[in-house]
């Protein structure tokens, strides 16, 4: 299964919890200062630290699904 | 591996409700107990100083998501004594809990300014109820005085200007924000304060008040001899943490619970403090500290829910500080070394209302202070956090 990352774009308050999280996953854009995801697809080993970034969210801003 | 085992958890906000939740995600059939002396609905406390007092439409901020899946769930429930050789808590009610391993998540609590006791008016900031009851005396459209210039008390000053009330700040030291901030981010707050029309007074100190019943006011006397009249008061000047109840415990606390790197309290094997409460080792600077902020306690809840499930791999909390605050619209990020004395400060203007301030030692970054710059700011928090072999030096030493 391929976890499925979903941010909430209007949520996202930049506090950058996610790329401490998942640093290969996750960063914000310099201008706006909204999380969005790298290029490239997390993998399983990923999992975890996925888990770890929508938990560390302080605005519940990111969902993971498994799809 | 561990079924049938019971951990407690003393303490629902987010250090011990995120400590129930990874619990559970490690360990299925672990029985975990959560107990809390406020009768509410877990919840977030971050909004208490903010969007709380200024938005009167918003739902309480929930915690709620995270429990469920099994956790016995204790509101209203005191913690009233431990009993670490006999690994017991006692409760309010006179009932005890026999627990497998514990979680001390008890947080902390304003400081009490003792010339204003028993006055009415005045208000402390802790709870969801103390935020509601602040809220709903700023609705009478008062004058409003702060005392205190730390995060919590600008926000609540940012928080009332923003319902277009006549607010001051009352600062006991030379500058707000003194205890966590090199000076020139201390005067950049301030500013801020000025530009939307908070007024801030340093060096002075409320040494007296009174409260006129007729006219529903408080006046406060300062030290430099002036007085002033507030409708609502609201303290802001540092917390302590709450650790009187484990007090007649054999636990060793020194301003929170004495903890190893593991968060694991010191003489004991299977009690963790986490968050507010925690005084532990961290390897990453080689020293004890005591960080009073949500991430951390959101870091220390997963440490601590791994080590109890792994007491022979235990993780270390080589936490980076990390804290935000809102003020008068503008998103205020600080990461990095908590004891800022001694550092070189550069500060860099992005735009008209975003800059960064990066503090050096040694020619080496050691934090960072960031306005309205969430995305430079998180590029030095990443670097922080990756300066893994600065971690592992520190570890070695430790033992």
């Amino acid at each position: 299964m391929t976890p499925r990352i979903h941010i909430d774009t209007a949520a996202c308050n930049g506090y950058g919890n996610c790329l401490v999280a998942a640093p290969d996953v996750f960063d914000l854009d310099p201008d706006t200062n909204i999380a969005f995801t790298q290029p490239g697809h997390p993998t399983e080993a990923d999992h975890d630290s996925l888990r770890e970034a929508e938990a560390d969210c302080p605005v519940r801003a990111i969902r993971i699904s498994e799809s | 591996m561990n079924a049938g085992a019971t951990t407690v958890i003393v303490g629902a906000s987010v250090a011990g409700i995120r400590a129930a939740a990874a619990l559970r995600h490690n360990d299925p059939h672990r029985r975990i107990v959560l107990v809390d002396g406020e009768d509410e609905d877990p919840y977030d406390k971050p909004p208490l100083s903010k969007a709380v007092l200024s938005n009167t439409d918003l739902p309480s901020p929930t915690l709620t998501d995270h429990i469920g899946h099994g956790i016995d769930y204790l509101r209203g429930t005191q913690a009233v004594a431990v009993d670490p050789a006999a690994s017991t808590l006692t409760l309010g009610d006179g009932s005890v809990i026999r627990y497998d391993s514990a979680i001390l998540a008890t947080g902390s609590a304003p400081r009490h300014l003792p010339q204003l006791a028993g006055i009415p008016g005045v208000h402390y900031l802790r709870t969801l109820a103390e935020a509601t009851a602040l809220r709903n005396d700023l609705r009478r459209r008062p004058r409003v005085v702060v005392i205190g210039g730390g995060f919590i008390g600008s926000e609540v000053a940012s928080s009332a200007r923003e319902l277009g009330l006549d607010v001051t700040i009352i600062e006991a030291g030379p500058r707000i924000a003194a205890r966590v901030m090199p000076e020139p981010v201390s005067h950049a707050l301030a500013a801020l304060h000025a530009q939307h029309g908070v007024s801030v007074r340093c060096g002075t100190a409320v040494h007296g008040a009174s409260y006129d019943a007729d006219r529903r006011a408080v006046e406060l006397n300062l030290d430099d001899g002036d007085t002033i009249v507030g409708d609502v008061v609201v303290v802001g000047i540092g917390t302590t943490p709450c650790t009187d109840w484990a007090a007649d415990s054999s636990l060793p606390i020194r301003d929170g619970f004495v903890c190893g790197p593991d968060l694991r309290v010191k003489g004991t094997s299977n009690l963790h403090a986490i968050g507010d409460v925690a005084r532990w080792f961290n390897p990453r600077y080689g020293e004890e500290m005591r960080v009073e902020h949500w991430t951390n306690a959101r870091e220390h809840a997963g440490i601590a829910a791994h080590n109890i499930g792994h007491p022979h791999s235990p993780r270390h909390a080589a936490t980076v500080p990390f804290l935000w605050s809102d003020q008068h619209g503008t998103r205020i990020q600080h990461v990095g070394d908590p004891n800022l004395t001694a550092v070189d400060v550069d500060a860099v203007h992005l735009s008209h209302s975003a800059r960064v301030f990066t503090y050096s030692r040694d020619g080496i970054t050691v934090g960072a202070t960031a306005f309205n710059a969430q995305g430079a700011l998180a590029k030095i928090r990443k670097q922080l956090v990756d300066q893994r072999a600065a971690v592992l030096h520190a570890d070695h030493i430790y033992h």
